[in-house]
Parts: structure tokens; C-alpha cells; sequence
């Protein structure tokens, strides 16, 4: 049976209402589909730590606050090695279903990219950013027994030697920028277990220089037993706010300045979550809203307060801009003298 | 400091505190007792518990199951041949024997009293140290540690009851296996074979599992008998364990000094607590009357070693208290448990906290008394295991390393190379390799490189100048010269 033209033209416009209805309510639904796939699962926030450390520590803080966004079981799985780098490999490698988080010391993840670290199996810029937990200023502190007594002494001295973990441990990479800007005569010292060891060499006297983030180097200088001697950004620090900025206690020379800058740009970038390259858009939007909403409850933050952990939050989107962008300002030849300075130079 | 003694004295006293120390002390035995569950797993799964507790309370629960880990590992050591912690690796290479020979009770009873004396002396160092903890911690710095490193690995060569050659042997082939993974200095993965796993290297627990207890498992197994060779002495009776008991408590030179060892190496952080039962069982060797019988049953060779690894605890504290710089991979967890509860350690916590210092090292002592008493108290039903028949022993046993080894990393790689090591175990058991200098070889060489490097690094080679190091390396030439020097003597008398 022929139907009339008006019926037609009813049955069109009904069908683009439809469709425009459809078209509204998707993205409702997509979170729907989110909400609906995490609900009950179990979800794990990889740490590539020991249980007590820094990352772990957030992690846990995180933990219980994200299972009740997600209505998930969160747990925190601990897989020590390499830095971090087992556990973040573990992560790449894994399926991507959004199931499996990881803690990430981002900037090591960058660090350790940028200086084609044998092992790693990750592109920062395809690593999914959810949202970032903490980012600290560097320090840069003397020995009090050490014969340099000022940033003075140092530009003059015939070497100075530093402590430091690993290459890319951002502990050594940050000595080697701040001692090509000016020029020192370093030594970079690696091999020390952890950021504590490494901090007891200094105090000991057995090298004369270290960089440690801020609150750790705060303690420590605090009580004397290190000397602060400039902090490595342009802006000073609140766990030290007597403390001058690497620019303000010294000239810098204007063509070097943007290694700090650079340098500071990975920094941020220093506590992260992320997740899987491929985990479905949806999921990943649903993530960053509910590892935003914990990070931003100022119950949370004030819980994190309690156990000396502070949190300065970047949502993950802008995270990854950041990222990028640090990428960006060093290919070709300048990555070449990046990779010489951060991994040869000094060592 | 007297006042803080009190204090300390005071809060372990107190009766929720008393009844965290008996749960936690309880744990930390059944830890030790089961294989492939050490310290390390123990504190781990403990940690987030004590969130939420009183600081003092919170930290006394961790530490009073960590120190007697050890403790209840020297029974499956002895009474089976599995290593229940890794520091227990060489109370079994005398232990087990005793075991064979019908002597299990005896061995455990000197094993217990070594543990409790030794950890009792650890605590003693700590609080005799504490006014000075900083000053001593600052004296030892990578070239001490690297003499100290090299120190353990000369006594490697006294490990052997056979001739010296297949024991530096062994000592090469484990110091090659140390080698694989992350090189600590450069960062350069070495033999990783492209296999994400062998990034870190070969692990612990597996490797010593895997040599030590696949084999006697393999054994156990095949043979159809007991682990108590049948012919030997039936029935443990209540006097065997205490005959071990007062024969411990009889040796007095023997534990004070394997319990200096213990504190010493435990002070050093870095260098890792399983060394320490090893250079208190070698030195134990080199200066016993009965050093040939060492290795096939010795009741020196349980007792040295027992004591270490108790009283490395006392000294591991060390660091940490002073400085936050954990003397041991469990003392870093330890130091997380610190942070969870809101202290932190260090210069300023010694000041304001003297007495939670005090009340941790009373914990320790006080654990380990209780443990051995616990453990005394059912010894002779955990020795009358070494009467069950072995096909039915080796499926439990099994079921538990397995379990144990993957309880450490949630890893079934673990289990996978657990069993890999056992192949090799029971090859080199076959070809009478030395698998004791195989596994130090293993623990120290990967140490003696990173100091090397970074003492060379600092100073050049003037580092062995030192004095202190001049002394470590003094000594260390006299315990390998001991022997002979001990021989030149007899003879001048004579």
C-alpha cells in the first residue's frame, strides 16, 4: 500500500527526532557503560615500590576513596624492580581494559624515555594520564662537611662530586642539568640504594652535593644536617621559603636557562596515575572524574595532611598536554645533547 | 636516658601492648615456620593493619613479628632442610644432619636458645647504642662497607666441607647468577635475554628454596623413608630438646660472639641480613676445635648461626632509628610503618621519642623470649615430623613452597624459577657442589661491585687506607690466618 507524502514527511521527522534523542542521551550512556563495567570488578593500583615508600604511600591513601567513586574492590599490588620500571612495563604490556592502574613516578617513566633506558617498554606520550597526585620542587643541597661552603665555592671548585642512585633516577639527571648550566666540574657518584642512602652519603661527607624533592630535603636540611643551597625552578618552595631559587642565588646564563625550565616541565609530572595505551575512551573519561573527585575532597587531602603527603592535583588531560609538550621542546640534535649531558657527561 | 628506659619500660608494660606483642609474636613464628614466608611478606601483609593504632602499639606489632621470623625458621631448617626464612639457610647445613641422625630435638633446642640469647643481645647493643646511634652509623661508609662485603665473601672458602676449590667454584657460579639483571651503578641491565622478569635478576627466595629445599624434597620423595634416617635413636623425648638447650646456653664465647657479627653487619645498611648467619657460621668453623665436623652435624654450626640472625635485628634497628636509612629491605618496610603512624625517625624522634625507641628494642627482646618459649613448648611434637613417612611429607611440603614463593611478589614466575633452581639444586647436590657458597656468592658479589665502584668513584684507591677499612681488612686476614696461626701456637706449647 502507497503512503502518503505527508505520512512520510511525518515518519522523517520522527526519525530524525530520534535520532537527535539517541544522539544526546549517547554519551549518558557510554558513562553508564562505565559506571556499569566497573561496578563489583576488582581494580588494581600498580606501585613500583616497596610497601612504606612515597608512591606506595598514596596509593593506599587513594585506594579505599576510588573504590567507593568506581563501587569497585581497589587493591594496591606492589611490584618493586628497576625503579619502578618492572611494574610500569607490567602496565603497558597488560590489557587494556582499564582495570589495571599503576602510581607512576611519571617523571622517571619520562626520564628514562628520553634516555632510551634499555628495559622500557612505554611511550609516555600513548600512556593514558589520569590525573597527577603530587609534584615537588628539587632541592640542591650541600655536605656540611664538605670543603664547599657556597654555591660560590662550587662555580670555583676543581670538582665537586654528587650522590645519586642510577642514571635517569631524577636525582642524577637533575644534578647534570644544574651542572652544565653552570658550568661546574661534577662528578656524579651512582650506585647508592635509594633516595635515603644516597641522602646519608651527603650527610656523611662522603660527596659533596645532592638534590632530593623538597619535603625530603626540607627534614634534612631543617635539622642541620644538610645545607640547602638553591632550589632548582624558578619559584621558591613553601617547605623552605627562606631558600633562594637557583636564579636568584647565581646568574644563569640566559641561552641555558631553558634546561631548567625543561627539567622542571618533567618534574611536574612527578606522582601520577595512569593507566593501559587503549583502554576505551569512555572508561578513561570515567576514571579521571572519579581520581579527580578523590584527589580534590579536601577530606582526602586532608587525611594525605595527616601523613605528611601533600597533594597538588593536575587533571589528567592537562597532564598529558604537559607531557607532550616536554617531549616537544627537545628532538633531534637538542635530544642528542640532552641524552649526553643527562647520561655521559658527568658520570 | 634513664627516665626514657622507664618510659619505654612502662609502655610494654602495658596490657594492650602485652596482648599486640603475644599476637604478633605468635604470627611472626608461624611465618618463620612456613617456607618462602619471611619477614619481608609478614610485615608487608601487617602493614595496613596498623593504621588507625597508636603509634608506639602499631610499631611494636611489626616489629615484634619480624624479630622472631627467624626464630621459627630454624625449625623447618633443621627438622626439614627448608630454609623457613632465607636467613635461615645456614642453620641447616649442620642442622639437618643433626636431624638425619636422629638429633632433631637437640638441634632445635640449641637452635631456640641461640635465637633467644642472640636477639637479646642485639636489643642489648641497640640501647647500649642509642645515645649514640648518629656518630656510629657515620663511621661506616661504602669502603667500610665494601671491606665488609669482602670480608664475608673470604669466609665463603671456609664454607666447604670439602676441598677448596669446588667451593670457589661454586662461589663464581653464584656470583655470576648475582650478576644478572640491573647493575646497580650503571644501570645496565645484564643477560636480561629481552624477558621483563630478569630486568631485576634471579630473586632470593626462589634461588634459595629452590637449591636448598627442592632437593631434600626430591629426596624425601624418591627414598620412601623419614627424614630421621630409620636406625636412628626413636622417640624425641622432652630431654633432647633441653640437652640442645643448655648445651647452647653453655657456649657462651660462641653466641656473644656470633651475636656481635649479627649486630655488626645488621648496623651496616646495605649489606643485607642474610650474610650474617653465614660469616658467624664460618667463623664459628674456623675457630672450633671440631671445625672438621662441621657440615655433618655440628651443634656449633646450628648455634652460630642462630644467634646472628637474631641479634642482626637489634643492629638493623640502628640506622633506622638514627637516621630513616633502613638497615634491611624489612626495616624500609618498617620505616613505611613508621610513616603510616605519623612518626618519622631520625635525629629530632630520638630527642622527642626516646622512650617508643626504648619500648621497640624491650618489643624485640621480649618477642624473642616469648617465641622460644612457645616453641619449647612444642618442640618435641614438631620434631616427631622428622618421623613421618616422606610420600607423605613431600606433597604437603610442596603445597607450602609453592604457596610460600608466590606469596612474595604474587608472582607464579617466582614458582616457575623456584623450580628451575631445584633442577639445578638437585644437579649440584649430585655433583657435590657447595650450594651454601653458591648462595653467598650470589648475595655478595653484586654488593661487592656497587661499593667498589662508588668507593673508587669517591676516592680512588687511597680508600683502603682508611682505618677503619685497614682494620676490617686486618681482621679479615687473621680469621683466614687463624688456622695456621692456631697450629704454630699448639706446636710452640708442645
Amino acid at each position: 500500500m502507497r503512503t502518503s507524502t505527508r505520512t512520510t514527511g511525518v515518519r522523517g521527522l520522527v526519525g530524525a527526532g530520534l535520532a537527535a534523542a539517541a544522539l544526546a542521551l549517547a554519551p549518558a550512556a557510554h558513562a553508564q557503560d562505565a559506571a556499569a563495567f566497573y561496578k563489583g570488578k576488582t581494580v588494581k593500583i600498580l606501585v613500583g615500590s616497596p610497601p612504606g615508600g612515597g608512591y606506595d604511600a598514596y596509593a593506599r591513601i587513594i585506594a579505599p576513596h576510588l573504590a567507593k567513586k568506581l563501587d569497585a574492590e581497589v587493591i594496591v599490588e606492589n611490584r618493586p624492580g628497576g625503579g619502578g620500571l618492572l611494574a610500569l612495563n607490567m602496565l603497558v604490556t597488560g590489557k587494556a581494559d582499564g582495570l589495571t592502574l599503576m602510581h607512576v613516578s611519571g617523571e622517571g617513566a619520562i626520564m628514562s624515555q628520553l634516555t632510551n633506558r634499555a628495559g622500557a617498554r612505554w611511550d609516555v606520550r600513548k600512556l593514558v594520564w589520569l590525573g597527577r597526585t603530587a609534584q615537588e620542587r628539587k632541592i640542591w643541597f650541600f655536605s656540611t662537611k664538605s670543603k664547599l661552603k657556597s654555591l660560590d665555592d662550587a662555580l670555583k671548585a676543581k670538582e665537586i662530586k654528587w650522590s645519586a642512585t642510577g642514571p635517569a633516577d631524577n636525582i642524577s639527571d637533575v644534578a647534570a642539568v644544574v651542572s652544565y648550566v653552570l658550568g661546574l666540574n661534577s662528578k656524579i657518584v651512582t650506585g647508592y640504594k635509594g633516595a635515603r642512602g644516597m641522602a646519608l652519603a651527603v650527610i656523611k661527607g662522603e660527596t659533596d652535593s645532592g638534590i632530593l624533592s623538597s619535603s625530603s630535603a626540607a627534614r634534612l636540611i631543617k635539622s642541620g644536617r644538610l645545607k640547602g643551597i638553591a632550589v632548582v625552578s624558578r619559584t621558591r618552595t613553601p617547605h623552605l621559603p627562606d631558600l633562594p631559587t637557583i636564579f636568584e642565588a647565581t646568574k644563569v646564563p640566559a641561552d641555558k636557562a631553558w634546561w631548567i625550565d625543561f627539567r622542571e616541565k618533567i618534574g611536574e609530572a612527578q606522582r601520577a596515575m595512569v593507566t593501559t595505551p587503549g583502554v576505551p575512551a569512555d572508561r578513561v573519561a570515567f576514571l579521571r572524574k572519579a581520581i579527580g573527585e578523590v584527589l580534590t575532597d579536601p577530606a582526602v587531602v586532608a587525611e594525605a595532611k595527616k601523613r605528611r603527603r601533600i597533594i597538588t592535583y593536575l587533571p589528567g588531560a592537562e597532564l598529558a598536554k604537559v607531557v607532550e609538550d616536554a617531549l616537544n621542546h627537545v628532538k633531534g640534535e637538542r635530544l642528542e645533547l640532552v641524552k649526553q649531558v643527562m647520561l655521559k657527561k658527568y658520570f | 636516658m634513664l627516665d626514657s628506659v622507664l618510659d619505654g619500660l612502662a609502655r610494654v608494660g602495658d596490657p594492650t601492648a602485652l596482648l599486640y606483642l603475644v599476637i604478633a609474636t605468635l604470627i611472626g613464628v608461624v611465618f618463620g615456620v612456613l617456607p618462602g614466608l619471611s619477614g619481608l611478606t609478614a610485615l608487608a601483609l601487617l602493614l595496613p593493619l596498623i593504621y588507625g593504632m597508636e603509634p608506639g602499639a602499631g610499631l611494636a606489632f611489626l616489629l615484634a613479628a619480624h624479630a622472631v621470623v627467624n626464630t621459627g625458621g630454624s625449625v623447618t631448617a633443621i627438622l626439614l632442610g627448608i630454609p623457613g626464612a632465607p636467613a635461615n639457610t645456614a642453620t641447616l647445613v649442620d642442622g639437618f644432619p643433626m636431624a638425619k641422625q636422629g638429633r632433631g630435638g637437640e638441634a632445635l633446642g640449641a637452635a631456640l636458645a641461640a635465637s633467644g640469647i642472640g636477639g637479646v643481645i642485639g636489643v642489648v647493643f641497640l640501647i647500649i647504642l642509642l645515645p649514640v646511634l648518629q656518630p656510629i652509623v657515620l663511621l661506616f661508609g661504602s669502603p667500610e662497607t665494601f671491606c665488609l662485603v669482602i670480608m664475608g665473601i673470604t669466609f665463603i672458602a671456609g664454607l666447604g666441607h670439602q676441598n677448596l676449590t669446588i667451593g670457589l667454584i661454586s662461589a663464581g657460579f653464584g656470583m655470576y647468577l648475582g650478576f644478572f639483571g640491573y647493575q646497580q651503578v650503571s644501570g645496565v641491565p645484564r643477560y636480561w635475554l629481552d624477558y621483563d622478569y630478569l630486568l631485576n635478576g634471579f630473586r632470593l627466595i626462589p634461588l634459595a628454596l629452590g637449591l636448598f629445599a627442592i632437593p631434600e624434597l626430591v629426596s624425601l620423595a624418591a627414598s620412601g623413608g623419614t627424614i630421621a634416617r630409620d636406625g636412628a635413636r626413636t622417640g624425641v623425648l622432652r630431654a633432647d630438646v633441653y640437652k640442645g638447650f643448655r648445651t647452647a646456653v653453655s657456649r657462651k664465647w660462641l653466641v656473644l660472639r656470633s651475636s656481635m657479627i649479627g649486630v655488626v653487619i645488621g648496623i651496616i645498611p646495605g649489606i643485607g641480613g642474610e650474610t650474617s648467619p653465614w660469616v658467624a657460621y664460618a667463623s664459628a668453623r674456623q675457630t672450633s676445635p671440631e671445625g672438621d665436623k662441621f657440615g655433618k652435624g655440628a651443634i656449633d654450626g646450628v648455634i652460630a648461626p642462630e644467634s646472628a640472625n637474631n641479634s642482626k635485628e637489634g643492629g638493623a634497628l640502628v640506622p633506622t632509628l638514627a637516621f630513616g636509612i633502613p638497615g634491611s629491605s624489612a626495616m624500609a618496610l618498617l620505616l613505611g610503618g613508621f610513616f603510616l603512624v605519623g612518626l618519622e625517625p631520625g635525629p629530632e624522634f630520638l630527642k622527642k621519642h626516646m622512650d617508643i625507641a626504648v619500648s621497640l628494642a624491650l618489643t624485640v627482646a621480649l618477642a624473642n623470649i616469648l617465641a622460644v618459649v612457645v616453641l619449647l613448648g612444642v618442640a618435641r611434637h614438631l620434631a616427631a615430623i622428622t618421623k613421618v613417612r616422606g610420600h607423605l611429607l613431600a606433597p604437603s611440603l610442596l603445597v607450602l613452597l609453592i604457596l610460600g614463593t608466590y606469596s612474595v611478589a604474587n608472582s607464579t614466575t617466582d614458582v616457575m624459577f623456584m623450580f628451575g633452581f631445584g633442577v639445578l639444586g638437585v644437579l649440584l647436590r649430585e655433583a657435590g657442589f657447595n650450594r651454601p657458597a653458591l648462595l653467598l656468592g650470589f648475595v655478595l658479589a653484586p654488593l661487592a661491585e656497587t661499593y667498589l665502584h662508588i668507593s673508587l668513584n669517591v676516592q680512588g684507591w687511597s680508600f683502603l687506607l682508611r682505618p677503619i677499612s685497614l682494620g676490617i681488612l686486618g681482621l679479615t686476614l687473621l680469621a683466614l690466618l687463624w688456622p695456621m696461626i692456631r697450629r704454630s701456637l699448639r706446636k710452640i706449647r708442645s
